[in-house]
């Protein structure tokens, strides 16, 4: 398992991290709050591609359950925040598991498989915005934050806790996966992406095995959907349930490296930024769409150099991983 | 008494029949051969008996239960493991973590599991290759990984689908003593095999397939003078006799 060297290296780097708010500016940490968002939202994503071999592209879905289960349950009934997350996971957790049980009971795979995914996002979208309850085409609004607002019980404050609060998602999250892949399950979501009926020939079962892939995957995705609720405050249909947002979200583990548990942080770490970048760099110039074409121009490269991702050559330059 | 009892097996493939009401049963702690031309329907068999192809009529029973129509893993979970003609490593992974897959299946912790899948590469003769990839390995090696992940499993019945096949006689005399020794530890087996040689040395019992359908069944000496068995290998009106040449 983990050993004593990596724990305390992780430790520190936390420490350092948690610092963030007391030394750099509210922009930088927006920044790195989205940081953490699609990192570990690449994370719970991987689990099911990158681990388990299931391509999923409507994981928007998910995201979008989640984001608008934490709305709902914030602007109608008026809970804490608190009782978002749990249901976030939950919420996202049964529609994973909905999604996969239907494709793999009837043995839908490989893109036939990542084309249901987008077609249950697109249902899901076009559902809610004719959902007059949930604000619909018009969107779901947050109540503003009150003066008296303390951000431990509402879950929402300043850009300094959003950063805090999603450090500690990250790290959660980021457990979580690893404990998973590197125990029984892992070896079995392994098994399944190399040769499915090979694996099922030495007892793995496929099927339960995915549908739990692809339900703790939803889960996980469902929770990051509802920070990014009580992040933007508002919500609209085509912006967390739409396609864009299904591309978004894996972008980062496909760039930092699928299959491994750094790849996803570091893929956001390039590519949030180089995001936030041409954005700048689009407006310098005015030219509209050149964002695009600075961030398609990086993908193509990063693409092209490091076809497996950025960190399985990252990681064997800096000499870590397994060493056996 | 029969570990393994099959009958009626019957596999139709729009139109073409693969199996055609084929009988046998392994005798509990035998080694069987299942030999046959190419096209005989014997990886049909195994694919039947195995779960991954549902057969068309017939009924398989596995230690007096009825188990046909059962999912591969469900077949392994009771005790059948099988290796595949064409290998299949788990390539994106380690040697050891491929025979780990299987030996998970009765080890819930990945530490025992790995000490259990560490003993079966030891004892096939793989233990110095369990940390490269599968993907590195030679085909004798692969087919030796084939082995060390179905053993993993701790079956009761193991089926060898051509393990030999392609591999040099000493690497085959290899196998060979390490399946005698399993075999003398309790482990029944069915396997299919071309190597003649190999088959006469290891089985007690061969059944015989030819065009999906079973011509014969008995010991060696009885098989390799059975006309039929004779005729279906070199045709018809070649003297009955397989003793080499001196």
């Amino acid at each position: 398992m983990l050993n004593m060297r990596s724990v305390r290296m992780v430790v520190l780097l936390l420490a350092v991290l948690f610092a963030g708010p007391w030394l750099l500016d509210d922009f930088i940490l927006s920044v790195l709050t989205l940081v953490f968002l699609f990192a570990s939202v690449g994370l719970a994503w991987n689990l099911m591609m990158g681990y388990a071999g299931q391509l999923s592209l409507g994981h928007a879905l998910h995201f979008g359950a989640g984001a608008y289960a934490m709305g709902l349950l914030i602007t109608k009934l008026g809970v804490s925040a608190w009782f978002g997350l749990p249901l976030a996971f939950a919420v996202g957790a049964l529609f994973g598991a909905l999604v996969g049980a239907l494709g793999f009971r009837f043995a839908v795979r490989g893109v036939y498989f990542a084309l249901l995914t987008i077609a249950f996002a697109e249902l899901a979208r076009i559902l809610v915005e004719h959902w007059a309850f949930a604000g619909g085409n018009g969107g779901l609004f947050l109540p503003a934050l009150t003066p008296d607002n303390r951000p431990l019980l509402s879950l929402r404050g300043d850009s300094g806790f959003f950063y805090h609060a999603l450090l500690i998602t990250l790290a959660v999250i980021w457990l979580a996966c690893a404990l998973l892949v590197r125990g029984r399950i892992g070896y079995y979501w392994r098994a399944v992406r190399e040769d499915e009926d090979a694996a099922r020939a030495i007892g793995v079962p496929a099927t339960r095995v995915k549908v739990l892939a692809a339900a703790l995957s939803a889960g996980f995705t469902g929770v990051c959907g509802a920070w990014y609720a009580l992040i933007q405050g508002s919500l609209f249909p085509d912006s967390v349930l739409g396609m864009r947002m299904s591309i978004d979200l894996i972008i980062a583990p496909i760039v930092g490296g699928l299959g491994t548990l750094f790849g996803p942080i570091l893929g956001a770490i390039v590519i949030q930024p180089l995001n936030e970048l041409s954005k700048d760099f689009a407006q310098e110039f005015s030219i509209s769409g050149l964002k695009l074409i600075v961030y398609g121009a990086v993908l193509l490269v990063i693409v092209l150099f490091a076809p497996h991702g950025i960190w399985p050559p990252l990681a064997r330059w800096l000499r870590i991983g397994r060493q056996k | 008494m029969s570990l393994l009892e099959v009958r009626g097996l019957t596999k139709v493939y729009s139109g073409l029949t693969a199996v055609s009401g084929v009988d046998f049963s392994v005798r509990d702690g035998s080694i069987t051969a299942l030999i046959g031309p190419n096209g005989a329907g014997k990886t049909t068999c195994f694919n039947l008996i195995a779960g991954a192809t549902r057969c068309t009529a017939g009924r398989v029973m596995f230690d007096a239960q009825d188990i046909t129509g059962m999912a591969p893993e469900q077949a392994c979970e009771r005790g059948i493991a099988r290796t595949f003609q064409i290998v299949r490593p788990l390539t994106g992974m380690s040697v050891l973590e491929n025979v780990v897959v299987g030996a998970l299946l009765r080890e819930h912790s990945v530490a025992a599991a790995e000490r259990q899948a560490m003993a079966v590469l030891e004892r096939i003769g793989l233990g110095a290759k369990a940390h490269s990839s599968a993907s590195a390995l030679a085909l004798p090696e692969r087919k030796l990984l084939e082995l060390a992940k179905a053993l993993a499993t701790r079956p009761r019945l193991l089926m060898l689908d051509e393990v030999m096949a392609g591999l040099r006689p000493t690497e085959a005399d290899g196998i060979a003593q390490v399946l005698r020794d399993l075999n003398a530890d309790g482990l029944t087996i069915l396997l299919i095999e071309h190597v003649m040689r190999v088959v006469m040395a290891l089985a007690q019992t061969i059944v015989v397939l030819h065009h999906g359908e079973k011509i014969a069944e008995g010991g060696p000496e009885r098989i390799v003078n059975d006309p039929k068995v004779i005729e279906c290998y070199f045709g018809a009106g070649i003297p009955a006799t397989m003793e080499p040449v001196p």
